[in-house]
């Protein structure tokens, strides 16, 4: 069997290695659960993430969940400096401007390198629906910033009143810490209704469940996300390689459609 | 070639589930490279034996060589232990499943005295759903690698699984302790445990040979787990026996 495995191997890296993954959901940072591998500093996360094929990132840090966002995001945009071809998430407070419009500071922060906006509503306990935070999503919409939620920071019903509210808003949902399919029949008829709403896959993986959902909505809503350190990315990138869907289909979850979203942001 | 030494045929009520035919399954795991699926059937695991094992034998019918399954033992519920011994007659049939945390008795009831001691009598393996405690989840403590010990203990000669290998970081940390410590007990890999650097973790702590590979499929994709095993900062060897012959030592 030792040949037999050493060419699934080989084959299963030059399938992974021709998606040129771009991960939607990267950490840098002390985890946030607890882990057997070490933590990774800001040098070693590029060529860690090259030998699980992930040639660019969408990076957040961790002391926005674990401390404060303000001090989690300015490690973050420095850290930034120094990984070309990478992009930020920042975690935010819609709370904190003080009645002051967002879009200066969201201009300066694409400025910066920064790509999405992750909020925490049950962490930093807040209301989505005041004005503070749809306030805040307005401005993400002018500029085309997508929102990052996890399911287990908000209802569902919120996620689908946020992206109807504001359908120029790309919604991104990630699951953390619980299975985000066991809300598949949740979602699927959501999928159905709401272009704008995108799930990240790394919490996505029952059994066919990414091949059915492409079957139904289309590649469009989903992004490829390895919560890295946290988790091993080869778990959800053999859905993708070895994945019952078209290549087209393959190469727009594996990079294309985050590429796109980040095209897309600050339409001036 | 694969042998997944955790997985189930059927659905559970809770979300759906896309394709969960035998048909498909066996599709999948031609696709894979799995050559044998031990399966317990989700039916039996909700309390319908009955048909669960009906359809169990159906499956095995369908594909002689390709399927065995587990038996469920459902602690306090009347007719348990004849509804093993009656599975057991079936072809096909090779082993116990249990799961504290469904049936909601502790791993260390007395209640589950009278499985472990058929288990030792017919040389059975038996595999267990085991977990991390849980917030989200009060039931899950019934299921902590630590309530196995004082049967693992009692009785050496019953080959017990660990399903999940604990399940959760704390979880994996105490399934490798029993698996190092009890030449009985092994791990599998099944279900939605990606953490990092897990699989280096248990072959280094509970042994290369205590590792099997399992998927949970029809609930979770094998892929995500075979995915991890490739990727696996371990030798090749090693990978060899997570995800055979260390099956064939139980299963053989």
């Amino acid at each position: 069997m030792t040949a037999d495995l050493e060419t699934a191997i080989v084959d299963y890296r030059r399938r992974r290695d021709g998606l040129a993954l771009f991960d939607a959901n990267c950490w840098l940072g002390d985890p946030l659960t607890p882990a057997f591998a070490p933590t990774l500093g800001t040098g070693e996360l590029s060529a860690r993430l090259s030998r699980y094929g992930i040639k660019r990132a969408l990076l957040s840090h961790t002391t926005c969940v674990r401390y404060d966002p303000a001090a989690g995001n300015h490690i973050l945009l420095e850290a930034l400096g120094d990984l070309p071809g990478f992009f930020g998430a920042v975690a935010l407070v819609p709370q904190s401007a003080g009645g002051s419009p967002w879009t200066d500071e969201l201009r300066s922060l694409i400025a910066a390198r920064v790509r999405a906006v992750r909020l925490f509503p049950a962490l930093h306990r807040f209301l989505l629906s005041d004005e503070p935070s749809q306030a805040l999503l307005a401005s993400m919409q002018d500029l085309r910033l997508p929102l990052i939620l996890w399911h287990t920071q908000t209802r569902w019903r919120d996620i689908g009143q946020i992206c109807s509210r504001f359908p120029r808003l790309p919604v991104i949902v990630e699951g953390a810490g619980k299975k985000l399919f066991y809300d598949n029949r949740i979602y699927y008829p959501m999928l159905q209704r709401l272009p704008n709403l995108l799930l990240e896959l790394h919490n996505v993986t029952n059994y066919l469940g990414l091949d059915d959902m492409v079957r139904r909505f289309g590649s469009a809503h989903f992004l490829f996300g390895s919560y890295f350190p946290h988790e091993e990315p080869g778990s959800v990138t053999m859905l993708l390689t070895h994945g019952d869907l078209p290549d087209d289909d393959r190469l727009n979850i594996a990079g294309r459609n985050l590429q796109r979203l980040i095209d897309e942001v600050d339409p001036r | 070639m694969i042998i997944d030494v955790h997985c189930h045929l059927g659905t559970s009520p809770g979300f759906h589930f896309p394709d969960p035919s035998t048909a498909t399954i066996l599709r999948t795991m031609d696709r894979l490279g799995i050559e044998r699926a031990i399966f317990c059937h989700l039916a039996m695991l909700h309390g319908e034996l009955a048909l669960g094992l009906r359809e169990s034998i159906a499956a095995c019918r369908m594909a002689p060589g390709r399927f065995a399954f587990y038996t469920v033992f459902e602690p306090g519920r009347d007719g348990a232990i004849e509804f093993v011994k009656e599975s057991l007659e079936q072809p096909g049939c090779v082993g116990i499943k249990l799961h504290p945390s469904f049936h909601r008795c502790a791993a260390d009831d007395d209640a589950y005295e009278p499985i472990w001691r058929l288990a030792a009598e017919r040389n059975l393996p038996m595999l267990t759903h085991s977990w991390d405690i849980s917030d989200d989840n009060p039931s899950q403590k019934f299921s902590f690698p630590t309530r196995f010990e004082r049967y693992i203990s009692v009785y050496p000669e019953v080959k017990l699984i660990l399903g999940h290998a604990g399940g959760r970081y704390g979880g994996h940390v105490a399934a490798a302790d029993l698996a190092r410590r009890y030449p009985n007990v092994f791990l599998d890999i099944a279900g939605d445990c990606y953490v990092r650097g897990l699989l280096e973790y248990l072959a280094e702590n509970a042994g290369e040979d205590k590792v099997l590979f399992g998927s949970d499929l029809t609930w979770i994709d094998p892929r995500t787990q075979l995915g991890m095993v490739l990727d696996a900062e371990i030798p090749v060897g090693v990978k060899e026996k997570i995800l055979r012959l260390n099956a064939l030592r139980i299963f053989p």
